[in-house]
């Protein structure tokens, strides 16, 4: 039972890394960037390709890794900044749309630069052994996986709740007009709120390429249990998307034990049960 | 109306009798235009003979429809070099079907309508070919799948669709039970992604492996999403179940994934690894991490099927000018269909479709797998399967399929008499 219990945790840890963004540029914006998927396959074809240009060591993975964060942080800043800026007024459906919009744009850059082809990158020298735990053998790399996650959480949660750039966050997300009446410069904060986001999505794709194998539909995986967890946690939490990666990736990883031909379903299942329960997730908030 | 207007202008300006005058120019110059255009001798180039391509271009259907176009293009271009079909220089309409079945009927629509077109070609999702099919067979146009999964020549089958270089579920499952039968292992654990082909290709291969070996005995079985990234409780689940082989139908990503999480766990040391599809492209991604004396089975074996047929080779080299990625699989599909057609309108001596049809049945065509026969009733072509055992090699950075065996024709395929019964008659 252990195995399946560390099974689940594994991809709960990656999509934690991800999804935290998400929780981010949701706070920034108001609505979900539904570009996010892509923004982390973008960051995992980007990763690819660096890997392969430098030497296996463990000072260039890690240099990788921040890197790529800081690339798609910049990437996001600049589509705040030329693009959600000029529709902050519209509907929201518009932002929404445009967001989509940008899915099929990005898509099509990774497609015109890397092909259509699979890609697999082999995981780096010094984490690619085994790790027994309890009679069990696990992949090393899926615990570098975990404490990542271990750190961007724990560096978000420090961030925002003992820190002064933290207090100003917070005050956009929660309440953006009191915080521009106090004299706080709203939308450079955003700017730079969303940038966070990308880049975490960014660092997620980096993390993911070593693991699972780079194709052209990436995007639509990750965007689909992105929003299960959002669903499932509620939108604007970050205990909630905590919450929400562990009840998918514990689903998934006992579902298949208990009824494995519903694979498909356990995700959306175990969404469909907090709608009905708790519409705004387990830790959101009715708005 | 517009004389009136002419008329009116011309008298506010001028004179009344210029006005006149150009009312009555104009037309005439026209009728004169209009003469001379329509006695024109024609042209000394011939009209072209259309065909229009509609298949999913972007996304995840990218990888098996853009080598599947390219090795079209290289069919057009040889047969436009020499001289086109029956002297006509073929034009091929591409269109992306984006992996919807609406805008792939909408494609094929103004393709007919407007472009004239009388053949279609459609590269993957089954759904879009389905769409596609239907829209076929009302319009009396051809319609040559390159390459989809589904059986489109079985239940759904009718007298304008031609499958004759992409294999089918049946095949590839019929062909994989035979070689199983033969190896020693009895506990099998049976793992496929969760789409149609993904259950037809095990439920024939286990249907034809305990018809051969009763004794085999299926320990557990899974279906992961087609969307699958982590397959660790997967692999968990299997290697607590303790079985001597698995065999699993995983596409692309998903049985790349699945074999690179689980050499993690020490999985093929322990158990023997039957991947009913495993094409180049899955083994050059995969690359040194290839468990090697893994059985792989594909519709195109490499170095193989290079070394042994001359169109392989040419066309193989070609794609290699081009493309990196060694997506061969579907590409030799693509050019194989474009064969077929280039032959049946020599054979026919026409360009008229019921004649081309008609040609068609019982074709046998000389392709970059070998001689392939399409059938005459259901129109599917008795493609072969090559499955194998893989190993690195001193010649090329990724592991290959060696040890190939063949398996073709309709040992390996659904009888005609069960066809017919599913289309009813």
């Amino acid at each position: 039972m252990l195995n399946f219990f560390i099974s689940g945790l594994i991809y709960s840890s990656m999509l934690f890394v991800v999804a935290s963004g998400l929780v981010l540029t949701f706070g920034a914006l108001r609505i979900i960037n539904l570009a996010h998927g892509s923004l982390y396959m973008l960051a995992a074809y980007l990763a690819y390709s660096f890997f392969h240009l430098l030497p296996d060591q463990p000072l260039y993975f890690f240099l990788v890794l921040f890197i790529i964060f800081l690339i798609l942080a910049f990437l996001g800043g600049m589509i705040e900044v030329v693009l959600l800026r000029r529709i902050y007024r519209s509907e929201h459906i518009f932002q929404l749309v445009l967001t989509f919009g940008l899915i099929w744009v990005i898509s099509d850059v990774v497609r015109g630069g890397w092909g259509v082809g699979l890609k697999a990158l082999a995981k780096p020298e010094f984490l690619g052994g085994s790790i027994l735990i309890a009679g069990y053998s696990f992949p090393t790399y899926n615990f570098l996986i975990f404490i990542v996650a271990i750190i961007v959480g724990l560096g978000l949660w420090f961030l925002l709740y003992r820190t002064n750039v933290g207090i100003v966050i917070r005050a956009i997300t929660n309440d953006p007009d009191m915080a521009n009446s106090l004299g706080i410069n709203v939308p450079m904060w955003r700017t730079l709120i969303f940038a966070l986001g990308c880049g975490l999505a960014g660092l997620g794709g980096a993390l993911a390429t070593p693991w699972a194998s780079l194709g052209l539909g990436m995007d639509w995986k990750i965007l689909i249990d992105l929003f299960i967890v959002i669903v499932i946690g509620g939108m604007g939490s970050y205990a909630g998307a905590i919450i929400g990666v562990l009840i998918l990736g514990q689903v998934n990883a006992f579902g298949i034990l208990v009824v494995p031909k519903l694979a498909l379903i356990f995700g959306f299942l175990a969404m469909a049960i907090v709608l009905l329960i708790r519409p705004w997730g387990l830790l959101g908030r009715p708005e | 109306m517009e004389i009136k207007k002419l008329h009116f202008h011309f008298i506010k300006g001028g004179t009344e009798m210029k006005g006149k005058w150009l009312t009555v120019a104009v037309p005439i110059l026209l009728c004169i235009v209009l003469v001379i255009g329509w006695t024109k001798p024609a042209t000394t180039q011939p009209k072209p003979f259309k065909i229009g391509y509609i298949g999913g271009l972007t996304g995840f259907l990218a990888i098996y429809n853009v080598p599947a176009l390219a090795g079209i293009k290289y069919a057009v271009e040889e047969i436009n070099n020499e001289g086109g079909l029956l002297g006509r220089p073929v034009e091929l309409i591409v269109r992306d079907g984006k992996d919807r079945p609406d805008v792939s009927l909408s494609e094929a629509r103004d393709l007919v309508h407007k472009e004239g077109v009388t053949t279609l070609l459609a590269g993957t999702s089954t759904a879009m070919v389905l769409a596609v099919s239907a829209f076929a067979k009302e319009q009396k146009v051809l319609l040559l799948p390159a390459p989809t999964a589904g059986h489109v020549c079985g239940k759904e089958g009718h007298r304008y669709i031609f499958k004759p270089a992409n294999y089918n579920s049946d095949m590839s499952g019929f062909a994989m039970g035979e070689y199983l039968a033969a190896k020693p292992w009895k506990k099998y654990y049976l793992i496929g992604s969760d789409y149609v082909a993904g259950h037809e290709v095990i439920s024939y291969l286990w249907k034809r492996l305990t018809e051969k070996k009763p004794i085999v005995e299926k320990v557990g079985e899974l279906w992961p999403k087609m969307i699958e990234r982590d397959f660790t409780s997967y692999i968990t689940a299997i290697m607590q179940a303790n079985p001597e082989a698995v065999i699993a139908m995983l596409p692309g990503t998903a049985g790349i994934d699945f074999i690179r999480q689980a050499k993690g766990f020490g999985f093929f040391k322990k158990i023997e690894y039957v991947s009913v599809l495993l094409s180049t492209a899955d083994l050059v991604a995969l690359g040194k991490e290839t468990p090697e004396g893994i059985i792989g089975g594909c519709e195109y074996a490499f170095p193989y099927c290079g070394e042994k047929y001359p169109i392989a080779k040419r066309i193989q080299e070609r794609y290699d000018r081009d493309y990196k990625d060694h997506n061969y699989t579907t590409m030799a599909v693509g050019y194989g269909t474009m064969l077929f057609l280039k032959e049946a309108v020599r054979k026919a001596g026409s360009l008229d479709t019921e004649k081309i049809i008609d040609a068609m049945e019982g074709l046998t065509v000389e392709t970059a797998v070998g001689r392939i026969k399409c059938l005459e009733y259901s129109h599917q072509g008795a493609v072969p399967v090559f499955l194998g055992v893989t190993a690195f090699s001193p010649k090329y950075p990724f592991a290959i399929l060696k040890d190939i065996k063949v398996y073709q024709g309709e040992k390996i395929m659904i009888s005609e008499d069960e066809i017919r019964k599913m289309r009813g008659e």
